[in-house]
């Protein structure tokens, strides 16, 4: 949305690899923690916290890969409409607007949330309740930064200059 | 009342363009702050739950195995040994790409990595053997659908965790239906060989076949491990997915393919898109549940009882609205959107669960091949440089025909629950 200048568009980049390299750690984490399961099961230690902390895991990747998918123009919709370049910019510019409000709403009440929370504490784990819920809003405000950031002309559907009609390919995204 | 405007929001979002998942939730935002006064705190908690769930973990597992098998060469070697086992007959290569999809289906949950994979493989080929191209890509896009049928799937895990069935129960299910579907595209490659040009291999001997088959035999030893795995009741499906990610680690290692760098990259891919699609379903968990609480899906069952009580008609009908929606929804969106309203008719016509989760998945799935937004069919052409409007005409017999097969396991139970019953232990 906002348009960087080259330093500042390295710097973004910098930020969403480093997002990627976290999402990363916490993924082979949690691969190596239902190895330990398995591996539990047969001989026995009986750490039985291993599946609570996968869940709270898968929960942390996703909402920090929530930045990375949208940075990257990679978030799934649907492209139907077909409308001239100018009129696509702005359908484009308020869908994003509206993206922002929904991740603004969900990390203010996400934050409200686990505040409320944090005096409580897990049951196997014996921690803080608020490390379960924190990956809510601090995916949903980093979400909003990426939707800051992102380079809106990178979009699928955004009109290129020759006056191409826009991408009538529709729905992007097909992990099917 | 309340319904009918929370959809009537989320479709404007989503014509604006607004992401699928952000479109539910702040439909649901919209329609909690202005008709009730349940506080908004009911939003991250929502989203929190539908995230918090041990089995969805199963889909970066079998997303990132898929892609470990095939960097490491595994396609190359599936389409040798199908090439070899039924290159001669009648069709070539199509039937190898048909056969291919079937064996690469045991590696991939996805349509879309079954057509990257697949498709960048077999379709320059096919073209340098002088098939025609757009009935190149209309046999690779049909027989895509495989990968989502055939275990493992990423549609059933996402079923299974939205529904509570199990997974394991779901991936037998699928396969009598994939089979199925594969040997009717057969039959038609077969029927129409002389219009897609090409031209046959010469049958190979027991002793190239056999050797390709070795060669071949790990892509088919991991369906095996991931589904007698969950059946003999060692391992849970998610568990299943770690044993097939060290599998294909150590695959990759073997073969060479894998370092440092790409096994990194392969790894953010796989939870990177993982992340796109549970998303989704952090989006729906609100919509959902204002759904729920409005009653619509038990008045939804009502209203389709009051207006028939055949449940093969009902089935019909559920199957129509499905394919309208499927033209303009994505499919794991589809599936998000339409199995917490679904999933209580099954239950009031008396349709076994399994059946009508196989039926709703190769539904959804078949919205990806429809016209005017066929996702897969669009994927397919870019891969294979063959213009979009080019291929429908040559597709539309193959759309067809998945239909038919749909059809078939919506009214032959039996199809979809003989293997679940006769090895799964599935008493229904």
């Amino acid at each position: 949305m906002i348009p960087l200048r080259a330093s500042l568009r390295r710097c973004a980049e910098l930020f969403i690899a480093a997002l990627g390299a976290a999402v990363v750690a916490l993924f082979m984490a949690m691969v190596t923690l239902v190895f330990v399961q398995v591996v539990d099961r047969f001989i026995g230690i009986g750490w039985f916290w291993t599946e609570e902390v996968v869940r709270i895991l898968l929960v942390w990747c996703v909402m920090v890969g929530l930045p990375v998918v949208l940075y990257r123009h990679e978030e799934i919709l649907v492209d139907i409409l077909s409308l001239s370049d100018a009129a696509t910019r702005w359908r484009l510019r308020v869908a994003a607007v509206l993206s922002f409000a929904f991740l603004a709403i969900l990390s203010w009440q996400g934050w409200t949330f686990t505040l409320r929370n944090a005096e409580f504490t897990s049951p196997s784990l014996g921690i803080s309740r608020a490390w379960i819920y924190a990956p809510i809003p601090l995916g949903a405000a980093l979400g909003c930064l990426a939707l800051l950031i992102r380079a809106e002309d990178r979009a699928p559907g955004w009109p290129v200059l020759s006056k191409k009609p826009p991408n009538q390919d529709g729905s992007s995204g097909n992990m099917t | 009342m309340t319904v009918a405007f929370l959809f009537m929001i989320f479709i404007i979002l989503l014509l604006v363009g607004v992401p699928i998942a952000f479109s539910m939730g702040l439909s649901a935002v919209l329609i909690l702050i202005v008709t009730s006064t349940v506080p908004l705190l009911v939003l991250p908690q929502r989203v929190f739950s539908s995230l918090d769930s041990f089995p969805l973990m199963a889909i970066p597992l079998f997303i990132l195995a898929g892609s470990l098998m095939n960097v490491s060469g595994i396609t190359t070697a599936i389409v040798r040994f199908a090439s070899a086992l039924i290159g001669h007959v009648k069709g070539g290569l199509g039937q190898v790409n048909i056969l291919t999809s079937v064996l690469f289906s045991g590696i991939s949950g996805s349509a879309a990595a079954d057509v990257a994979a697949v498709g960048s493989m077999l379709l320059p080929a096919m073209k340098r053997e002088g098939y025609k191209p757009e009935h190149s890509v209309a046999i690779t896009a049909a027989s895509a659908m495989l990968g989502p049928i055939i275990p493992p799937s990423l549609l059933m895990v996402l079923y299974g965790a939205m529904t509570g069935l199990s997974i394991g129960t779901l991936f037998l299910a699928g396969i009598l239906p994939g089979l199925t579907l594969a040997a009717m595209l057969m039959i038609w490659v077969w029927i129409t060989a002389d219009r897609i040009g090409g031209t046959r291999h010469p049958r190979s001997s027991a002793g190239e076949i056999g050797r390709s088959f070795v060669v071949a035999l790990p892509a088919m030893f991991l369906p095996v491990l991931i589904i007698g795995g969950i059946q003999s009741g060692f391992f849970t499906p998610t568990e299943a997915g770690v044993l097939a990610v060290f599998y294909a680690l150590g695959f990759g290692i073997v073969t060479g393919k894998l370092h440092l760098g790409n096994t990194f990259r392969y790894f953010k891919e796989a939870m990177i898109s993982t992340s796109s699609i549970l998303i989704i379903l952090g989006g729906a968990a609100l919509f959902s549940w204002i759904i729920a609480r409005e009653g619509f899906p038990a008045q939804l069952a009502q209203a389709l009882l009051n207006l028939t009580e055949e449940r093969h008609l009902a089935l019909l009908l559920i199957i129509a609205a499905l394919l309208v929606l499927g033209m303009f929804v994505e499919t794991i969106s589809a599936l998000i959107l339409v199995t917490p309203m679904l999933a209580p008719i099954a239950m009031a016509y008396g349709i076994d669960p399994i059946h009508f989760a196989t039926v709703i998945i190769i539904c959804v799935l078949l919205g990806s091949i429809t016209p005017p937004v066929a996702i897969i069919l669009i994927l397919t052409c870019k891969i294979g440089e063959v213009p979009y409007a080019r291929a429908i005409r040559p597709f539309m017999p193959y759309f067809l025909i998945i239909l038919l097969g749909l059809l078939v396991v919506a009214f032959v139970p039996q199809v979809t629950l003989f293997i679940p019953r006769t090895f799964g232990g599935y008493d229904n």
